[in-house]
């Protein structure tokens, strides 16, 4: 394997080929491209190219910043800018913080926040484990059981015995009304096990093997090899894994007794459902309007996901397996 | 196609499955009792029903009620609290627990909640809340009862449930009736107040278990711009003698070209109302027939007219549509302004702040907003608002059950007592303040501390009374003395009949507003009318008819 | 071009006992332990649960004592010409999704991939996701403001001399609706998958190929496409598997605007015709079958996937 390029475990036709090119000197892999450039082997785009994916760019974020942009303008907006534009505030005339006063007062939502982070690290945190070890463990080829365990855990996405038997083994094991019972019931999602699994089993072979020659035993590989490559799908499934954590109610909504220990999401779900009430006794004054108090409480959820993914984006931008495999 | 979709789409498809029981050891169902599962149908027992008496604590309505039911109206508040319990009435009780659903954000915990405290310490013992939001309310509650965790007094869900809830509640819950039949509710003065037809309700295979959360029989029909009509020329609803005058003025209000509309949501309700036809079931006593809504012949006419209207274009495009989680959509489009019509129930009128009133003044001074009635000679009032639920109590001991009793006496509290007061308004200067009418003005915290459940355990009628708007107290009190003498008769609050009460409002209910909805918004032509009857016949109709009538067969015996 | 896989280290070792395999793998396997685990506890033991499709299953009565009804669950499900109806639109709607959806994340993904300004990307990347957050109350809401009877674009149309075009009541556009609405809430989402595997595509094979003198599109043709495929393939099968599970929510709050006819799907059949009645067995017998069809569609794509001499999901039988 010295002084070939990597071969990727999936092979195609062109793949093919080009390992058994073997005259073709080695590309100068190994430096990272530096930031902002365009790589090597990319061509300058024509002027044609480059307008006709700037509109296209333009238009893909125009249609989704707007109705986002309208989203926060609206957490900000009155009543009657609410009225006036007959929806959704672009711009509020009379922009004021009612929405979000009328969220964090009483302190159920700052203490709802505290619950939602806790449950959403520790529980990616096992998840990310638990799963990393399982796609490994079964990326390997021939493993004893190794089928059955996959198939086993593939098949439990087409089949959900429902509510009341989840809840009943929820109760059975101890867990109702802890916090254990928000993360054991979707510790593992099988959708993020084979995705974690194929990208393990598209590192290149040789990695492998070569590790194997260095007497890295199956466990140092994984740690000393694997990982540092994985880091794009560690950081995309930590990510889905993060996100199922934070935004989940309903799984609180059953397996919790206690309002205290409520997360965000059902804090949240109550603000929102609110809207729909046939028979409050008596709400407050001076509150906010509905469709604000809303989209605030959207704005609250979404917030701390966008103050993380700039931190994730970091392992989605570095060139991975650039020169992983050198001669 | 992301591993998110994928999750959402199996969180969904969580009711999508089913359910059962894998690890736990079943609920034992001999241990409980009554063994029967089969639920049968059958005549209610007049028997089972307390003695109701209007509850009087020294209050006087300045628009008062009537017995046929009329609620009482308030224009201001009593400055003067008096009791409508006596004593500490849970003094040394141990600690209650209770879920019920809520419409509102979560409470503070107690710890942060002065009027949560107060109340406590007025009853003398501890209540541990869950409240469920209303959406999610059914799920919990299955789960609850799969689990075998009921705690002690509970709200039944609004819709869900269990599908044969007098075997259930023979095997979970206390009858109720040695407690509260005949003279014996008159130990809780408050529980007394609340009118028959809702223990009727409260009646479920032959005993009487619940504890009705009652509301004023009737919803209403809806709510109108008067300051549109006026345009028009209607000052006064008797005005609108018949339903091809309330037609034309649909018309007359309709401009699409301003984007202004007659109806926002359906328009049927009103216009059947209007037309005389019956509420679900009509028991027929001199030939012992039963019909159904769909089989009477003004109700026919009314989807009929409705149709017309829609083809006219008087209804705010879309909203005839839209579903019943999209409500506050087209209730917003008609407090914004856009429709002259909507229907909706009477109690989102004077709810503080986010109701009709205040929400519309605070939009446009000149929106005058007010509850519909149905118009032309022949109209009727449904039977639509009989409770919200009832709540029940798990089996407990005697005493403890005459503790749980006390518990719903103290929260059907009736309007201006202290009990009330620290119910929907909290502790003085804390939650709430007088202003110079001494009406109470909630606070900041006010408005946190006030979202404990305790109206979710038990309601006499409600009264009505606006703070901010004296004249709309009025306004509701004048629609109810129209509405209420043209109240009908509903028979299902006096006969029950299983198929009925497992499928009548789920999925015949389901064909029955699907039909309709797709004759009025013409997907398919008036004449598939005969076939959407038969669908719902075939699909448990005539099963439930067949119910009826043998139950008022046997009741006359 | 069918190929198989490459030999492997396991591979050329002669075939073990056993024992000596278990001895090999153990490390692996433990490392499997805590995930295999928790699928048998919280997946396979509630399971159990589809008992109640042959049950009249009554909670308060628990499955030991609700009674046994054999496959009335399954059979009345199945004599409803609204179930038959459900499964066509459900079908009808999932084919639209697939065919329409599917490739758009692919696209937006390559073309996110090739902006070279990483700070321009990182900012494109952030907006395009966030709509996965918004739930469908509001989203549905924003299209009817839009697309409504009394909204933007019929009042364009209008303006324009055509007649007015309300999309959201039109039973026959629901399908394309639906398709606009998943697109706009995930399409930007579904790019995060995608993206990740576009890196993990050796650099160096575009390097190779470039010198070459392969242009551009070959690139992609022979480089970035064998490079994703095992991914796409994936994503594929899986949403085979799930092909009659639609957005219940999403569709439930629109159900009413074209009617049961365009709008029934088997999620909310079940809901109108089980969960509401609170018939546990029906919802169950129609989960079952749904569970059953998805597993055949997933062995067959897959299947189907190793004749294309992809690796698909899983691989069957090695050694």
């Amino acid at each position: 394997m010295k002084g070939c390029t990597a071969v990727l475990t999936v092979e195609t036709s062109a793949v093919k080929t080009r390992r058994g090119n073997a005259t073709r000197p080695a590309p100068a892999a190994g430096e990272l491209r530096p930031s902002g450039a365009r790589p090597p082997w990319m061509e300058k785009p024509t002027r044609l190219g480059l307008v006709l994916k700037g509109l296209a760019l333009v238009i893909v974020v125009g249609l989704v910043a707007y109705p986002l942009i309208g989203v926060i303008g609206t957490s900000f907006a009155s009543q009657t800018d609410i009225i006036k534009s007959n929806g959704l505030v672009l711009w509020p005339d009379h922009p004021n913080l009612d929405a979000y006063r009328t969220a964090f007062t009483g302190g159920r939502v700052t203490r709802a926040l505290f619950v939602s982070i806790g449950v959403t690290v520790i529980g990616t945190a096992c998840s990310l484990l638990a799963t990393i070890g399982m796609a490994y463990g079964l990326s390997r080829r021939g493993i004893v059981g190794g089928r059955f365990i996959l198939m086993t855990s593939l098949f439990t996405m087409l089949f959900n015995a429902g509510i009341i038997p989840n809840f009943l083994l929820v109760k059975e094991l101890g867990l109702y009304n802890t916090f254990a019972a928000l993360v054991l019931p979707t510790m593992v999602s099988a959708f993020n096990l084979v995705v974690m699994r194929a990208f393990f089993m598209n590192l290149p072979e040789e990695l492998y093997d070569a590790a194997k020659v260095d007497g890295a035993g199956d466990f140092r590989t994984l740690i000393r090899v694997v990982l540092p490559l994985s880091k794009a799908v560690i950081a995309v499934v930590g990510l889905f894994y993060a996100v199922a954590y934070w935004n989940a109610y309903f799984n609180a909504l059953l397996y919790l007794g206690d309002n205290d220990k409520w997360p965000l999401p059902m804090v949240l779900r109550t603000f929102i459902l609110q809207g729909q009430a046939l028979d409050t006794a008596a709400a407050g004054e001076a509150v906010a309007p509905q469709q604000a108090v809303q989209m605030a409480v959207l704005v609250i959820a979404v917030v701390p996901i966008l103050l993380v993914y700039p931190f994730l984006q970091r392992f989605f931008t570095k060139g991975v397996l650039t020169g992983a495999v050198k001669g | 196609m992301s591993g998110t979709t994928s999750v959402n789409r199996r969180t969904l498809f969580r009711w999508g499955a089913g359910a059962g029981l894998a690890v736990a050891a079943a609920p034992l169902l001999a241990a409980c009792g009554d063994g029967g599962t089969e639920a049968k149908a059958e005549a209610k027992s007049a028997k089972l029903l307390p003695t109701t008496t209007v509850r009087n604590v020294g209050i006087k309505a300045d628009l008062p009620g009537t017995a046929a039911g009329v609620p009482n109206a308030f224009l201001k508040y009593p400055r003067e609290l008096t009791r409508a319990t006596e004593g500490t009435p849970l003094k040394g009780a141990k600690k209650i627990t209770a879920v019920t659903e809520t419409f509102a954000p979560l409470p503070p915990e107690r710890g942060k909640n002065a009027a949560w405290r107060e109340i406590e310490k007025l009853l003398g013992t501890q209540v541990d809340f869950t409240a469920v939001p209303a959406d999610d309310y059914p799920a919990k509650f299955s789960t609850m009862v799969a689990g075998d965790q009921l705690p002690d007094i509970f709200m039944y869900p609004e819709t869900g449930g269990v599908d044969n809830v007098g075997s259930f509640l023979a095997a979970k819950c206390v009858d109720l009736g040695p407690h509260l039949s005949g003279d014996r509710v008159k130990d809780y003065p408050n529980l007394a107040a609340i009118p028959e037809y809702a223990w009727r309700d409260a009646i479920k295979g032959g005993k009487l278990y619940g504890i009705p959360i009652a509301r004023s029989g009737s919803a209403g029909a809806g709510f109108y711009r008067a300051d549109l009509f006026k345009q028009a020329g209607i000052t006064s609803l008797d005005q609108i003698d018949s339903i091809e005058r309330l037609v034309e003025l649909a018309k007359d209000l309709t401009d699409a070209k301003k984007k202004q509309y007659f109806f926002s949501g359906s328009s049927t309700t009103l216009l059947a109302m209007s037309a005389g036809a019956q509420h679900f079931w009509k028991f027929d006593r001199k030939t012992g027939k039963w019909t159904y809504q769909l089989e009477d012949d003004k109700y026919r006419y009314a989807v009929e007219t409705a149709a017309k209207l829609y083809k006219a274009g008087c209804h705010y495009p879309g909203t005839v549509q839209m579903s019943g989680a999209q409500k506050a959509q087209y209730t917003d489009l008609f407090k914004n302004g856009k429709a002259a019509y909507v229907f909706d129930g009477m109690p989102g009128y004077l709810t503080t702040a986010t109701g009709y009133v205040d929400a519309m003044a605070a939009i446009d001074k000149s929106f005058d907003v007010r509850p519909m009635v149905p118009v032309s000679k022949d109209a009727v009032t449904w039977t639509d608002n009989v409770s919200l639920q009832n709540c029940y109590i798990s089996r407990a001991s005697e005493e403890r059950v005459k503790e749980l009793l006390r518990l719903a006496d103290f929260a059907a509290s009736p309007f201006g007592s202290l009990e009330y007061t620290l119910i929907n308004y909290g502790v003085e200067n804390i939650d709430y303040k007088r202003d110079e009418n001494g009406t109470p003005v909630l606070t900041k915290q006010g408005t946190q501390d006030v979202t404990v459940p305790w109206g979710k355990l038990a309601s006499a009628t409600p009264s009505f009374f606006s703070a901010t708007h004296p004249m709309a107290a009025r306004y509701v009190h004048e629609a109810y003395t129209v509405l209420i003498p043209k109240l009908i008769e509903d028979p299902t609050l006096g006969y029950s009949s299983p198929t009925w009460a497992s499928k009548g409002l789920g999925s015949l209910y389901t064909i029955h507003l699907d039909g309709v909805k797709d004759l009025v918004t013409g997907r398919r032509p008036l004449s598939a009318y005969d076939s959407i009857v038969k669908q719902w016949r075939d699909a448990g109709g005539d099963k439930c008819r067949a119910e009826f009538e043998q139950a008022s067969q046997k009741g006359k015996k | 071009m069918t190929v198989s896989a490459p030999p492997t280290a396991a591979d050329r070792v002669p075939r073990k006992t056993l024992w000596q395999r278990l001895k090999r793998d153990k490390v692996m396997l433990l490392l499997c332990l805590p995930g295999f685990l928790y699928f048998v506890v919280f997946h396979y033991v509630p399971l159990l649960g589809y008992l109640v499709a042959f049950q009249d299953y009554q909670p308060y009565l628990g499955y030991m004592h609700s009674a046994w009804s054999g496959f009335t669950n399954f059979t009345t499900a199945f004599a409803d010409p609204e179930f038959w109806s459900a499964t066509g639109n459900t079908l009808e709607i999932a084919l639209v999704q697939l065919v329409l959806f599917f490739p758009v994340p692919i696209a937006l993904a390559l073309l996110l991939n090739s902006i070279v300004s990483d700070r321009l990307r990182r900012f494109v990347q952030s907006v395009v996701y966030l709509p996965h957050f918004i739930g469908w109350v509001i989203i549905v809401s924003i299209f009817q403001q839009i697309l409504g009877g009394a909204g933007v674009v019929p009042d364009l149309l209008e303006s324009l001399g055509l007649p007015r075009y309300d999309m959201t009541t039109d039973p026959n556009a629901f399908p394309w609706l639906l398709a606009l609405q998943v697109m706009w809430k995930d399409a930007g989402w579904g790019t995060i998958i995608i993206l990740a595997a576009l890196l993990s595509i050796d650099r160096g094979l575009y390097e190779a190929a470039a010198m070459d003198g392969a242009a551009q599109w070959r690139r992609f043709w022979h480089v970035t496409l064998p490079g994703l495929s095992p991914v796409l393939v994936l994503l594929l099968i899986l949403n085979l598997g799930n092909i009659l599970t639609v957005g219940f929510e999403q569709i439930l709050l629109q159900r009413d605007a074209v009617g049961p006819g365009a709008g029934e799907v088997l999620d909310t059949y079940v809901y109108f015709h089980g969960i509401k009645d609170n018939q546990w067995g029906t919802a169950a017998a129609v989960g079952l079958v749904k569970a059953v069809i998805g597993t055949i569609l997933v062995i067959g794509a897959n299947k189907f996937a190793h004749r294309l001499g992809h690796e698909g999901v899983y691989r069957g039988a090695d050694r």
